[in-house]
């Protein structure tokens, strides 16, 4: 069904307009994500990022506009999309009364894996991002970094070919984010598609091969790291340059 | 089919590491039924069994004093004191003994009142045969005034308990009455021979109209209501409905966690999620009404009271706690879907499952509730479950006669269910 040699992502003209809302989330925007990149999504609160990614997994139906997911239609083809994307939302999606590896099994077979396939790739998952050692305790138990690092192998146990995460490494110590981003390096140069939103613009720089920085429903610009940093510009940091585009004024 | 039993297990263990929830879920409901039940057993026990204890004071000490003492002992429900501490009682005991309320009536037969009853029941048959003649002329003021009997009623006896025992009094007196008339109008036609007249006494002593009491149920059944047949089935329902305060709970953490939203972006499909949770929590409904119809059958009769009987109709039985567990999971999935956060849920569940078993004769039973309370009360989905579990347990209800209150939780699971989908925008 799907043409992997195709853009990943190809968005057209999206836009999504909240019901009883004046201004629309997203406003007409046009991107394309190449497979196996990994593109990064920033803005300010309220740029519309995380409406921009509910779209693209299906969470939300857009306003106007097409997604086209490896060639076919986004809304046409939904429940075949689910089984090749992983999420990783930025809440710690877990239940807490269960173990790290009952979560993981739930989850696991919720994609329609079970089994020993399952319970290796489980535990090949939890020794990569450092939790074997952890695997049968109770979530509840667990540091913020323990979690963030569980919540994402819960989206990547059936190997997806897109990953979709939503600001993953939010509050949690060094270690854990460095972790984080290794395991996504490595995933990323392995044909994973990864689509990233964050408020580190200096994580972005390092592990997206493109950046899109978004304000009020509109990409205000888009490119290589390189492209936005280069020789032509004024700014030597990704930060500086994000906030000439997106201004100083506060953003709640 | 594999995702689904993957939801039940995952549920299931979400469930039993809970064990304050489990303590709600099912030891409060039996906790609850034994007291209710314990404290009501004396109730009805008051009004059921129990023997009126009545204080007999005759000054006559003829015929109709021994006649109305000899009917109060036999119609068995009156224990009747007639001495104190080995003393006959007077007027001042008996009066103050009923207005302290150790007696709930005392009575007092006025002195002569045999010899009143006997002239006055010769007055009214010479009156009716002899009309017009002398006999009736030389009747006085005084004679005509109907025979007294002082009665003493405990004000703390209510009213419709007292009107049942004016009632009794009322038909011994008649019947007194009737058989002294009989005797004059015998005495009066005494020249037909005595076999004859001993004959037609006997003939006008039988009453021409007799009532039979037969229940409405075989005769293997006859269970008269009390406080266990009652409060059982009517708590039981009440922890049935009780489960959707910790599903709508359970529903409303997942969405605020961002489960829900996880669960959306897999290959899982909405039904299958909640399908998995209402077959946990049916278990759970299941569990609870055995556990509750148990403290009804050793429990509660271990501390006294009636045991529980539940007829023989085991499918219907089944079927009616499935149709009460579903709808009951379908009122907790829609409280789940339309409160915004868990202390929304727990307040507005205890409340409306609290209003719905006080309008479906949980707390007090449908038939002794206001008329208007009564039309309202069939709205209330508890009180078609209960009355489900009455028919089977009271009127040995099968299958056929439980099937439209079964029909009616059903449908409520349905609507329920509809109106989830409907806020959840995914029907």
């Amino acid at each position: 069904m799907f043409d992997f040699n195709k853009q990943a992502y190809k968005i057209s003209e999206l836009t999504k307009k909240y019901e009883g809302s004046k201004e629309p989330a997203i406003n007409n925007i046009s991107f394309a994500i190449e497979s196996g990149e990994r593109y990064g999504l920033l803005g300010p609160n309220g740029a519309g990022k995380t409406t921009t990614i509910s779209v693209l997994c299906g969470l939300l139906k857009q306003s106007k506009g097409s997604v086209e997911f490896f060639g076919v239609n986004i809304e046409k083809h939904l429940a075949e999309i689910k089984k090749v994307i992983g999420v990783v939302p930025q809440d710690l999606a877990l239940y807490s009364s269960l173990t790290a590896r009952e979560n993981l099994r739930f989850f696991g077979n919720m994609y329609g894996f079970r089994g020993k396939y399952l319970e290796k790739r489980i535990d090949e998952c939890l020794e990569l991002l450092g939790l074997e050692k952890n695997a049968d305790r109770k979530i509840s138990t667990f540091s913020g970094g323990m979690k963030r690092r569980t919540n994402l192998i819960a989206a990547v146990l059936h190997k997806p070919r897109v990953l979709i995460l939503d600001e993953p490494t939010v509050g949690i110590d060094v270690q854990s984010r460095n972790v984080i981003l290794e395991y996504l390096m490595d995933t990323g140069n392995r044909d994973t598609t990864i689509i990233y939103t964050t408020h580190y613009l200096e994580e972005a720089e390092n592990l997206c091969s493109r950046i899109a920085i978004m304000d009020n429903g509109r990409i205000l610009t888009e490119g290589t790291p390189g492209d936005l940093l280069g020789d032509g510009s004024k700014f030597n940091r990704l930060e500086d340059f994000f906030l000439n585009l997106t201004g100083k004024e506060l953003r709640d | 089919m594999f995702r689904l039993l993957s939801t039940v297990k995952k549920e299931f263990l979400i469930l039993f590491r809970d064990k304050a929830g489990l303590g709600v879920l099912f030891i409060m409901p039996m906790v609850l039924v034994l007291v209710v039940t314990l404290v009501q057993d004396s109730a009805f026990r008051a009004v059921k069994e129990t023997e009126i204890k009545l204080i007999y004071l005759d000054n006559d000490r003829g015929t109709f004093g021994l006649s109305l003492e000899r009917g109060l002992n036999e119609a068995g429900n009156f224990s009747l004191t007639k001495k104190i501490h080995g003393k006959e009682v007077d007027e001042k005991i008996l009066r103050e003994k009923v207005s302290k309320g150790d007696f709930q009536i005392g009575i007092i037969v006025p002195e002569g009142a045999s010899r009143k009853i006997q002239e006055k029941a010769i007055e009214m048959v010479k009156k009716t045969i002899f009309q017009g003649s002398e006999s009736t002329s030389k009747n006085s003021k005084e004679d005509s005034q109907p025979l007294e009997i002082e009665v003493y009623l405990d004000p703390a006896v209510r009213k419709s308990f007292q009107n049942s025992i004016i009632s009794s009094l009322n038909g011994f007196a008649a019947n007194i009455e009737k058989r002294s008339v009989l005797d004059v109008i015998s005495r009066e036609f005494s020249g037909n021979g005595r076999e004859t007249k001993k004959e037609e006494k006997k003939n006008y002593r039988e009453p021409l109209v007799k009532i039979r009491e037969i229940y409405a149920v075989p005769e293997s059944l006859s269970i008269t209501p009390n406080a266990v047949q009652q409060n059982v089935p009517a708590w039981t329902m009440f922890a049935i409905f009780l489960i959707a305060i910790p599903l709508a709970g359970n529903m409303i953490k997942e969405s605020k966690d961002g489960i829900f939203l996880r669960l959306r972006t897999m290959p899982v499909s909405y039904p299958t999620h909640i399908l998995g949770k209402i077959i946990v929590y049916l278990c759970i409904c299941m569990i609870q009404s055995v556990l509750m119809l148990l403290v009804g059958i050793f429990i509660l009769p271990a501390l006294g009271t009636e045991i529980l009987v539940m007829g023989s109709n085991y499918p219907a039985m089944v079927l009616i706690a499935l149709s009460s567990g579903l709808a009951a999971a379908g009122f907790g999935v829609m409280l789940g879907t339309v409160a915004g956060t868990q202390e929304q849920a727990s307040t507005f569940g205890a409340i409306s499952v609290v209003v719905a078993a006080a309008l479906g004769g949980v707390m007090v039973p449908v038939f002794v509730m206001p008329e208007f309370m009564q039309k309202i009360s069939v709205i209330s989905p508890l009180s078609w479950g209960l009355k489900g579990f009455l028919d089977i347990f009271l009127r040995d209800g099968n299958l056929l006669v439980i099937l439209p209150n079964a029909i009616k939780l059903l449908s409520f699971f349905v609507l329920t269910m509809f109106i989830s989908g409907l806020r959840s925008k995914l029907v």
